[in-house]
């Protein structure tokens, strides 16, 4: 419970008095209005904003987007494309294709098969894209690769012994 | 409610909010309902435009403050869980904004005081003040008004906080401890140091 004070008593009346102090009138009736104008502003400003910065990190956009404005033709255009596209690749996924050539992968299934593979490339040189027939019959990258090996090495040992 | 229809209340009337009501506005406005939220900003515009302007002591910043808080209020309004009342968090928001902006202020070394439109001649406790207890009578109800808001800016932000919340707005200690965030002995300690003082700085008018 709260007790009164009565020493304050003269204060409390004059505080009250602060109750008579009003803003110009008709303040309250345009304040809320205010708070709502400047949350839609903020808005606006927001969508400014991230426009701006889709503008600056992707500007290729800003300028097909320019482009296409105030040009209807392209713009259809450009729409009936991307519709044409669409349908060809749902008529193109939705059509029986040939069948998966599995019957003649079926025997590439092993590791042994696969290593046999690898050594028909390397052996007969004359295989697939890698060209390897340019190399003399009987030699290897790996060959190419030998000198390389014979080159000084340095290590801790040697410099000292220096 | 008409204009300083809150302002003028006493400590027994301060309405209690719908709270329904209230959160059915809150949760509109959420949902980014400006119109839900515009009712949410008349009905407590009132009563938050009043505490800034006796914190602050001026019309224009108080109208800023004012404004503000209810903007941030908004912006914010998704992290309002309804622990409180919603009328207890945007007070929140106010004094918090107020108090950060008289440090400001103080920093700036600048202060000022503008008059309000003051329509107390017919208050029967100005009356009484002014023509029975008041020594100087000549002092009249501008110099006493001065006085006063000369002598609450004198107090700090808490002590000045406190008395604008309970005596001149007429709230109760717990919801005061809710807005401030601290307990009913702290509110109480306050205001009655903050009185003191007052009584002090006012001694010539009061006695």
């Amino acid at each position: 419970m709260q007790q009164p004070e009565p020493q304050f008593d003269d204060l409390r009346r004059a505080l009250k008095l602060k109750r008579h102090e009003q803003p110009p009138p008709g303040y309250f009736r345009s304040l809320s209005s205010q708070v709502i104008t400047r949350l839609r502003e903020n808005d606006v400003h927001d969508r400014a904003r991230a426009l701006d910065a889709a503008s600056w990190e992707a500007p290729w956009l800003t300028r097909m987007l320019d482009f296409f404005q105030g040009r209807p033709i392209y713009s259809g255009a450009l729409g009936a494309a991307a519709c044409l596209l669409l349908l060809g690749g749902i008529f193109y996924t939705s059509a029986p294709g040939p069948a998966p050539a599995t019957a003649d992968m079926q025997g590439l299934g092993t590791p042994q098969n696969l290593t046999g593979v690898g050594l028909a490339v390397t052996g007969d040189g004359s295989a697939g894209a890698n060209q390897l027939g340019a190399l003399p019959p009987g030699t290897t990258l790996f060959d190419k690769a030998r000198p390389l090996q014979s080159a000084p090495v340095f290590s801790s040992t040697n410099l000292l012994k220096k | 409610m008409t204009e300083g229809e809150a302002a003028k209340s006493s400590p027994g009337t301060v309405t209690k909010p719908d709270v329904a009501a209230e959160m059915a506005l809150v949760r509109q406005a959420r949902d980014g309902d400006l119109q839900a939220y515009d009712e949410l900003v008349q009905r407590y515009q009132e009563r938050i435009y009043a505490t800034i302007y006796h914190m602050t002591s001026n019309h224009e910043d108080a109208n800023d403050l004012a404004q503000e808080t209810f903007i941030k209020a908004f912006q914010a309004l998704r992290s309002f869980k309804g622990g409180s009342s919603f009328y207890t968090w945007v007070y929140r928001i106010a004094v918090n904004k107020t108090i950060n902006f008289l440090k400001q202020r103080r920093h700036k070394g600048h202060m000022s005081l503008n008059e309000l439109d003051f329509n107390a001649e017919n208050d029967p406790d100005l009356v009484a003040l002014v023509s029975d207890k008041t020594p100087q009578r000549d002092a009249g109800l501008n110099e006493l008004k001065k006085k006063l808001n000369e002598a609450m800016q004198r107090l700090s932000e808490p002590h000045r906080l406190v008395v604008t919340l309970h005596d001149v707005q007429g709230l109760p200690h717990e919801e005061i401890a809710e807005i401030m965030e601290c307990n009913i002995g702290t509110v109480r300690s306050r205001l009655f140091y903050a009185r003191q003082q007052l009584q002090g700085f006012l001694a010539d008018y009061l006695k």
